[in-house]
């Protein structure tokens, strides 16, 4: 999968505009990446990548691009 | 010969439910996975049949449990639902196969076995009371919750119709548990913030199935005889709280 593709994922996973996001935000700086984003995130990875996301991992998210190295 | 018919055996409150049952009743345990049903058969007591099947096949199950239930010549006395579905998800992400196979494992299955169950052609007039596991979140609500909590509400209504339509031969009532430590959550409650801030909601501490298993197994009785169409919380006072606990 294309960094664009992983990208047009994140961005219906946490529900912005298509070229919302891009790997170097800080997630501290989007109002949408919430309790309820971070979900949906478990959810997508497991739907798309066959892997379980722990509380931990997800605590250690701070940009983007974060989020798209584990989505192989 | 009586048996009391379990799914959900393979693993859980389901299978701890089959190793505390299987001092009073034979059982038929119902799961996936027939080797995981191997191991809960070898924790039991008395007679056990193991019945490997996948509950979300709702379009075959009544003509294959009825065909085993004949190729056995049994008679099922009691119906305990345990086998459930479980996903958190917040509604962004829920899509039609999520809603399908809960509901199916959920709320289908346990009606078209009861169906099964009640056919005097398969089963005669033998059961007489039926529990279903439900949860505690049946009556309330949470967040990433719906498809679940929507299934629990389900399965609430089909256990009070089913409570009116099959009485007085058949008694059906339904055990409302709050979250438990067992096999599938034990991780969950390995990290120690989780653990801390369910002990903060329980009353009555953190529960396992050992809890609500007498519960079960007092609605499955003839000290029952007289409850129908009932909900049994067991869950350590979780839902009756309105502690602002933060603020202690």
């Amino acid at each position: 999968m294309s960094e664009k593709e992983k990208l047009a994922l994140l961005e219906e996973t946490f529900d912005v505009d298509e070229g919302a996001l891009n790997p170097e935000m800080l997630l501290n700086d989007i109002d949408e990446y919430d309790s309820m984003t971070k979900l949906s995130l478990i959810v997508m990875v497991e739907e798309e990548f066959g892997k379980k996301l722990t509380g931990a991992e997800i605590k250690g998210f701070k940009t983007v691009q974060d989020i798209l190295n584990v989505m192989v | 010969m009586d048996y009391l018919f379990l799914t959900g055996a393979s693993s859980g409150v389901g299978r701890e439910l089959a190793v505390y049952l299987s001092g009073s009743y034979n059982l038929i345990i119902n799961g996936r996975n027939e080797e995981r049903l191997s191991e809960t058969k070898a924790l039991c007591k008395n007679n056990v049949l193991i019945w490997p099947y996948d509950l979300t096949n709702t379009t075959r199950i009544e003509d294959d449990l009825s065909q085993w239930i004949k190729g056995n010549d049994i008679s099922i006395v009691s119906f305990v639902h345990c086998a459930g579905l479980m996903k958190m998800m917040p509604l962004r992400s829920v899509d039609s196969k999520i809603l399908y196979d809960t509901f199916a494992t959920n709320v289908f299955a346990p009606e078209l076995i009861t169906k099964v169950l009640t056919s005097r052609k398969i089963n005669g007039k033998n059961l007489k009371s039926v529990v279903f596991i439900s949860s505690n979140i049946s009556n309330r609500g949470a967040a990433a919750f719906s498809v679940y909590g929507a299934s629990k509400s389900g399965l609430d209504g089909l256990m009070r119709n089913l409570a009116i339509e099959l009485a007085p031969g058949v008694r059906v009532n339904s055990v409302l548990p709050g979250g438990m430590i067992t096999e599938m959550t034990k991780d969950l409650f390995s990290d120690e913030n989780v653990k801390k801030q369910f002990e903060m909601n329980y009353p009555l501490g953190i529960g396992t199935p050992a809890d609500i298993a007498p519960a079960v197994e007092f609605l499955l009785s003839d000290s029952s005889k007289w409850i129908t169409g009932q909900q049994f919380v067991v869950d350590g006072g979780r839902t009756i709280d309105i502690t602002e606990r933060n603020r202690l």
